[in-house]
């Protein structure tokens, strides 16, 4: 699903383009994330936030297509917010994200609504666009 | 037995010495949590010249003053003034035995006692056999009441020869006629000194053996006590080690992967971006680095100070105190090196204050950290001018940083109160 809806945060945002909303406690990996989608013409940043319970409280109300969501940040943490985030809107496409092999990665990450999972290291435009792709 | 030589008891026992003897003869009975189970251990020297009083006061009374007084009242013959001339000397000998004891010389002591006992307990025998009960628990007491005191060998060697003298002295009664000048005496004083010296020199013994069995007690019970404390302190720095396996995984996870995941992420863009991009990523990606760099310098030094390991305290403290949050004033008085785990025992104690101070202290917090040391002691203080807490409420860093003194046989003492600061003080014995 793409929409053609101006962004209500981060000012107006090209018609049909992904909205891509970046949960993460690390500005380093927001930066890199952002520099991602600045290189895809199809998917643009929508919005970012450190905390899973900033995320549950924006993106609630907010506008997006995809939360790319950290699994271990302070706090709420990524899997629980992905919870919440996917109760409220089912609609959402929500991409868990970490440094962790799938393997050292809580069993509950399978059950939480989460339409994929994305090794940090793996991320570029093209993955980015597959997994959408894929869900869609 | 003992396995050491006596040690004078430690200074500035709480209570008088003068109260020694109502202690050890209420604990003599039991070992009461009352008195404080530390009582008999802690009067030792007191013990062992109470029982030497005791004997003493046997030997003057009964071997000296009754047959000087037979011979003024009741007997007038030269004969009685032998037991005199057993007993003055042995008194003597014991004088000096408790002289030799306030000295310290507890060896000397015990060995002239022991010796010069048997000996005078066998004059007596011969001097009038029907004595030998007596003289029998006479010649056992110093040797009950030396044991603790002496190394097991000795106190083998010292039993045997008891057991020896009394079997001389049972022998010498079994064969020696008894003195024709003691069969014409007066029997009813014999009877009297029998009569009183059995049960005064049985319950002296018992008193010596219940004092011992109690301080066994007392030192199985302060073991027990030592051994769970061990216990919990070995389970607090385990669970304290495992903690910060944990914090360097978070850290590790959280800082420089992340640094370099995103940097990864950054070169696969700029490998595939045009040129006018190109640029951009790359200064990203630059960034990311010196951030990395930055991260895990941090991280190194957490883990273990360079400069403890070069300069050790005298030159790791300072850099400490320039990096704390708070303005911190040094002073550093005979600091040498010590092993590894002593210096990292004191940086990390002090490395914890800091961090407390600076955390809890409230505004305008100031510290000062002072370290003396000389050949016997390392002490270490770190005062600062903060809120201060409620020492009840003390965290798992500074209980830490106890478990880790005591397991280097040193000791942290935490000072502090609502409203008035906090002193930590760290004391180390650094001549082992």
């Amino acid at each position: 699903m793409v929409r053609g809806k101006h962004a209500w945060h981060a000012g107006p945002v090209a018609d049909e383009c992904v909205r891509v909303w970046v949960v993460d406690d690390q500005p380093g990996f927001r930066r890199a994330t952002a520099a991602t989608l600045d290189a895809m013409d199809d998917f643009v940043m929508a919005g970012e936030c450190e905390t899973g319970e900033s995320a549950v409280e924006l993106i609630r109300d907010g506008d997006a297509d995809i939360v790319l969501m950290d699994i271990h940040m302070p706090g709420m943490g990524g899997i629980e917010a992905a919870r919440q985030i996917h109760a409220a809107r089912p609609d959402l496409m929500v991409v868990l994200m970490s440094t962790y092999d799938l393997e050292d990665i809580s069993a509950a990450a399978a059950d939480c609504g989460a339409a994929a999972y994305l090794h940090k290291e793996r991320l570029s435009p093209d993955l980015l666009s597959r997994i959408w792709r894929a869900a869609r | 037995m003992a396995s050491s030589e006596m040690k004078p008891p430690p200074a500035g026992a709480a209570m008088p010495s003068w109260r020694a003897p109502q202690v050890l003869l209420t604990a003599a009975v039991r070992s009461s949590s009352l008195l404080g189970h530390d009582l008999i251990n802690r009067f030792r020297a007191e013990r062992y010249e109470l029982f030497l009083s005791g004997h003493f006061a046997l030997w003057a009374s009964a071997g000296v003053v009754l047959p000087l007084l037979e011979y003024v009242f009741w007997y007038r013959t030269p004969y009685v003034l032998l037991f005199a001339a057993v007993g003055a000397p042995q008194c003597v000998a014991l004088a000096i035995g408790l002289r030799l004891a306030r000295l310290g010389r507890y060896s000397q002591s015990i060995s002239l006692v022991c010796i010069t006992n048997w000996i005078s307990a066998v004059l007596v025998t011969v001097v009038n056999p029907n004595f030998l009960a007596v003289m029998a628990l006479v010649a056992i007491v110093p040797v009950v009441f030396a044991e603790p005191y002496i190394r097991w060998q000795r106190g083998l060697a010292f039993t045997v020869i008891t057991a020896v003298c009394v079997l001389a002295m049972a022998l010498l009664t079994r064969f020696l006629p008894i003195p024709d000048v003691v069969q014409h005496g007066p029997r009813w004083l014999e009877t009297l000194v029998i009569v009183v010296g059995v049960p005064f020199n049985a319950f002296h013994l018992l008193v010596i053996v219940w004092n011992n069995a109690a301080a066994l007690r007392t030192s199985e019970g302060q073991l027990a006590d030592r051994a769970a404390e061990l216990g919990a302190s070995r389970t607090r720095l385990t669970t304290a080690a495992d903690e910060e396996r944990r914090r360097l995984e978070r850290d590790l996870h959280d800082g420089a992967q992340q640094h370099l995941v995103a940097l990864s992420v950054l070169i696969g863009l700029a490998r595939n971006a045009e040129h006018d991009r190109y640029q951009a990523l790359l200064m990203e990606a630059s960034d990311l680095v010196e951030a990395s760099i930055v991260e895990i310098r941090r991280l190194a030094h957490g883990i273990y100070p360079p400069l403890l390991v070069s300069g050790g305290l005298s030159e790791a403290l300072p850099t400490l105190a320039a990096r704390a949050a708070v303005p911190v004033h040094l002073d550093l008085r005979g600091l040498g090196r010590y092993p590894t785990s002593t210096e990292a025992a004191l940086y990390y104690c002090c490395s914890e204050a800091l961090q407390n101070a600076a955390k809890h202290g409230g505004p305008d917090t100031a510290v000062t950290v002072t370290a003396h040391a000389n050949d016997q002691m390392l002490n270490l203080a770190i005062s600062d001018t903060g809120r201060g807490f409620d020492p009840a409420t003390i965290g798992h860093g500074l209980i830490n940083m106890t478990d880790r003194l005591s397991a280097i046989g040193g000791a942290l003492v935490i000072d502090t109160a609502p409203g008035r600061g906090t002193r930590i003080t760290a004391a180390v014995d650094t001549s082992v």
